[in-house]
């Protein structure tokens, strides 16, 4: 028998894989200074041609995935057309719940559903709560521009993002046909990111870390 | 980052043999190549340039350290039933045949060892493996192939 093949065979036992990301990113967590070309990554390069981002400036690093939430810093932002929030199609919380296989997370306060794509979105007061299986979207960019901050941070438990100072930009995949989507800025500002049990969720609106993680605390599954 | 973090940790594992320096010199590794990104020429494999800083960082923890290969390698447990199937070739291998062979390659020189590490036990091509150990291609061919001539001589005997 080859003995190539018998070493590339050899079930060698590696001691378990540490989780680096939170502790580089709380190490990179500081404003970006300057961004330069960084692998090309083929889903970039399709979100850069379907977006035009200028591709000699756009400087982007595969920083982290959390969830479905894949985090990126550029250089040059896509200019893509500033909408109102787009939020999707208003529905009950009975038929939003409907549509996610987990118990969705809701805010004590009155809120008002929903439903864009496998994402569910409830809105109340200042606040958005974004939440959907990460394998439904197979991913979702924040782009993040120069002077923004990226900490990690424990939310609920888990490992969570903080994303603050900078416009983001929100890109992703249609699962079905694979279509690249830019959504507008929903809300500018601040946003913390985080996975639990393979569902994503995203909280925009609030205005500080702790203010977030407050509210993320007394989420509840109904 | 996370697409790279399982192959950068076992690379700087495979140098420093201890798993607190190899999770420091991963964990300094990322945040140099993040911070030494303009150097990153463009268009170059991404994963060897990372691999190479990591393994730097590996070496000089291994060296600061004083140890040489205090820790073995070992084979990982056998399957239980349930599990995935192996590999032909992991099905094929006797167990008192991979525990020779892995001992054969621990008891090979250091720059050979390494070599023979990097292209098998972590599948790097043979440029990744040049890059990644900071040697030239042929050397990564000539060490492999007097590798592959000290393990044959040593389980074939």
């Amino acid at each position: 028998m080859n003995l190539e093949h018998e070493l590339r065979g050899l079930p060698i036992a590696f001691p378990e894989e540490p989780d680096l990301a939170p502790r580089v990113l709380a190490r990179l967590g500081r404003p970006a200074r300057r961004w330069w070309l960084a692998p090309a990554l083929v889903a970039l390069a399709a979100a850069g041609a379907l977006l035009a981002i200028p591709q000699t400036r756009a400087a982007i690093f595969d920083l982290l995935r959390i969830g479905g939430v894949e985090v990126q810093r550029v250089e040059t932002q896509p200019r893509a057309p500033v909408r109102p929030p787009v939020l999707g199609r208003e529905v009950s919380f009975a038929a939003a719940q409907s549509r996610a296989d987990f118990a969705l997370l809701t805010p004590r306060a009155p809120f008002t559903a929903y439903v864009d794509g496998p994402m569910v979105n409830l809105r109340w007061k200042r606040y958005v709560l974004s939440q959907w299986r990460g394998e439904q979207l197979p991913f979702v960019q924040k782009q993040v521009g120069p002077g923004s901050q990226t900490v990690g941070v424990e939310v609920r438990g888990a490992t969570g993002l903080w994303i603050t100072g900078a416009r983001h930009e929100i890109v992703y995949r249609v699962p079905a046909t694979g279509e690249i989507v830019a959504k507008s800025r929903r809300l500018v500002g601040s946003v913390l990111i985080w996975e639990d049990g393979g569902v994503t969720y995203r909280l925009e609106g609030a205005r500080t870390v702790a203010d977030a993680r407050a509210v993320a605390r007394n989420l509840k599954a109904r | 980052m996370r697409a790279h973090q399982g192959i950068a940790f076992r690379t700087a594992f495979l140098i420093a043999r201890d798993p607190s320096d190899a999770e420091e010199a991963a964990q300094d590794g990322f945040v140099k190549a993040y911070r030494a990104l303009r150097r990153f020429r463009r268009g170059a494999p991404f994963r060897p340039w990372l691999l190479q800083i990591v393994a730097n960082e590996a070496r000089n923890r291994r060296r600061s350290a004083g140890r040489r290969g205090n820790l073995a390698l070992r084979l990982a447990d056998e399957a239980r039933p349930g599990d995935a199937v192996p590999s032909p070739e992991a099905a094929l291998l006797s167990d008192e045949r991979r525990a020779e062979l892995l001992a054969a390659v621990e008891g090979l020189r250091e720059e050979e060892r390494l070599v023979v590490s990097c292209r098998f036990f972590l599948g790097l091509s043979e440029d990744e493996t040049a890059q990644t150990l900071g040697i030239k291609l042929g050397t990564v061919k000539s060490r492999t192939a007097r590798a592959l001539a000290h393990l044959r001589a040593e389980v074939e005997r």
